[in-house]
């Protein structure tokens, strides 16, 4: 394991902590101070990460903008997993023309652009983060599909299914309980690196106004509102963005972390490379 | 017993298309041992999959398998399950290979003693104890909690073993059960297999490449080549009076010791 490993973890379980935690202490990340609108004031004792045009706390927002992102990691990775799994099972287990037709359909949807896909939906429908959510889902479970079915592919000409099959074991049974588990391992790297992308996006969306609505706090937003401040309160656009690559950043390293934690093989290959 | 007539496998696939088995024919009585003998890809493992219809999707494979009166080639998937494993019980090549590497022993002992009777999981742990116990895996109460690659190869085929006599077997299908361990240990796992043949009362198709091994054990002894039987007879008369030169080849590369 390596120290931006151990970081990520660490950046990243603190992250989470905070962003579980805060709730539960009566602060709000709305609440204006009337005496600084229009004056944004500089990181200080008071308010660490300063204060932004109507003299809201950032270091509150940044928070509460946590909530939202990990929240979307969350949600639209569970629901890009569960779709993922289910066709990528499926089809490498039925295998034939069944899996050359899923296949086909899967090379379609992946060539559809993701994030205008969404803007479209944001704007015909209400923006709303449950909508955000479900349609990064919805829209991203192809990657998830396209590893579990390699991986099944390769486990059932595997000796021990056929083994399993000698015994008399149903096919169902083989499947579930002695296939899949074996897929586990590309699943929870895709996820770390699905939720990095998801944060993206809905960073992406609430910038242009079609995630989170103002006055509910997001980095997106944080970032669209510095803009007519960027050269007297810098640390308005800083801190957010700081915050979406740092996130960003230290899934991408988990994953590559537990890739190379969970497959021997990937390890020797890094050992002869460094 | 078991009754094979003209059993003719075919792979096809997109660019080539390979004949592994050529029609052959051979009989098993009941507690009769035969013996397969061949090199490698003269389709003694390909013949004996078929039996149980275990081949991948791209053979085709004609003929009849006479088992106790059914033909099984023409059998749905659903009666072979019946036939797998409880009537008919498959050992294969390298044990290691053939257990699920993300389950303990228990856990796969326990769901194939389930699933051919109505043993409770306890129950069914405790006769994969002693089964255990009884192909001489040492402290079997505790190791039983173990996963495969906890354990040497030999160990790992006498958990095969007890794992194949749980479901009772009228037949085993030893497909070269000794070939990837060591000469001693291939010792122990051929004398426990001929004392469990003894007491389960099971007939026995022993697939081998060791002639030596065959020799020993077998009432009757089939020599394979490329897809065929070439000859077929009793250990006595096949190293006997060998007819066919294939069978000579086989009998004279069998190692000399020297002094």
């Amino acid at each position: 394991m390596t120290g931006k490993v151990w970081f990520s973890f660490i950046y990243l379980g603190g992250l989470t902590v905070l962003a579980l935690l805060v709730p539960f202490f009566n602060f709000d990340p709305t609440q204006i101070d009337e005496s600084l609108i229009g004056r944004p004031q500089a990181p200080s004792f008071a308010h660490w990460f300063g204060t932004d045009e109507l003299g809201r706390d950032i270091l509150l927002r940044s928070i509460y903008g946590s909530r939202i992102s990990l929240m979307v990691g969350f949600v639209s990775v569970g629901i890009s997993i569960c779709i993922g799994v289910i066709v990528g099972v499926l089809s490498g287990f039925i295998g034939g023309r069944v899996d050359f037709l899923v296949m086909r359909v899967l090379d379609t949807l992946m060539a559809l652009p993701t994030l205008f896909l969404i803007l479209i939906i944001q704007v015909m429908l209400e923006p709303s983060i449950f909508n955000v959510m479900v349609v990064i889902g919805v829209t991203s479970w192809m990657g998830v599909a396209r590893l579990v079915r390699a991986e099944v592919l390769s486990m059932k000409e595997r000796v021990f299914v056929t083994a399993c099959r000698a015994r008399g074991i149903v096919e169902r049974k083989i499947l579930f309980k002695h296939i899949v588990p074996h897929t586990l391992n590309p699943i929870i790297v895709a996820a770390m690196l699905g939720m990095g992308g998801a944060i993206l996006i809905e960073s992406v969306l609430s910038f242009l106004g079609l995630g989170v609505q103002p006055p509910h706090a997001s980095w997106g937003n944080m970032l669209e509102n510095s803009l007519g401040y960027l050269r007297d309160a810098p640390w308005m656009a800083l801190i957010p963005g700081v915050l979406i690559t740092l996130t960003v950043l230290s899934l991408n390293f988990l994953g590559d972390g537990l890739w190379l934690l969970l497959d021997p093989k990937a390890r020797e290959r890094d050992v002869i490379h460094t | 017993m078991l009754s094979i007539r003209n059993l003719d496998v075919e792979f096809h696939s997109d660019q080539s298309r390979v004949h592994a088995v050529k029609g052959i024919s051979y009989e098993l009585s009941e507690g009769q041992t035969l013996g397969i003998v061949g090199e490698s890809g003269s389709g003694k493992s390909v013949s004996s999959l078929s039996i149980l219809k275990l081949l991948p999707s791209t053979a085709r494979v004609s003929g009849e398998v006479f088992w106790k009166g059914t033909d099984l080639i023409k059998e749905t998937e659903a009666a072979m399950r019946l036939v797998r494993g409880a009537q008919i019980g498959y050992i294969f090549q390298n044990p290691l290979s053939a257990l699920n590497p993300v389950f303990t022993v228990a856990n796969q002992m326990v769901e194939t003693i389930c699933l051919h009777s109505d043993a409770t999981k306890e129950e069914a742990l405790e006769e994969a104890i002693e089964l255990l116990d009884k192909v001489k895996i040492e402290n079997p109460r505790k190791r039983i909690h173990d996963y495969p690659h906890q354990f040497s190869l030999g160990m790992c085929q006498r958990i095969m073993i007890a794992m194949t006599l749980s479901m009772k077997p009228d037949l085993l299908i030893a497909d070269e059960p000794t070939a990837s361990l060591d000469v001693t240990t291939q010792k122990e796992i051929l004398e426990l297999m001929d004392s469990l043949k003894e007491e389960y009362q099971m007939s026995m198709i022993l697939i081998s490449h060791d002639l030596g091994v065959v020799a020993e054990r077998c009432d009757e002894v089939a020599v394979m080549y490329l897809g065929e039987i070439v000859e077929m007879g009793t250990p006595k008369d096949i190293f006997g009076s060998p007819k066919e030169a294939y069978t000579k080849i086989l009998i004279d590369a069998i190692p000399k010791i020297r002094f």
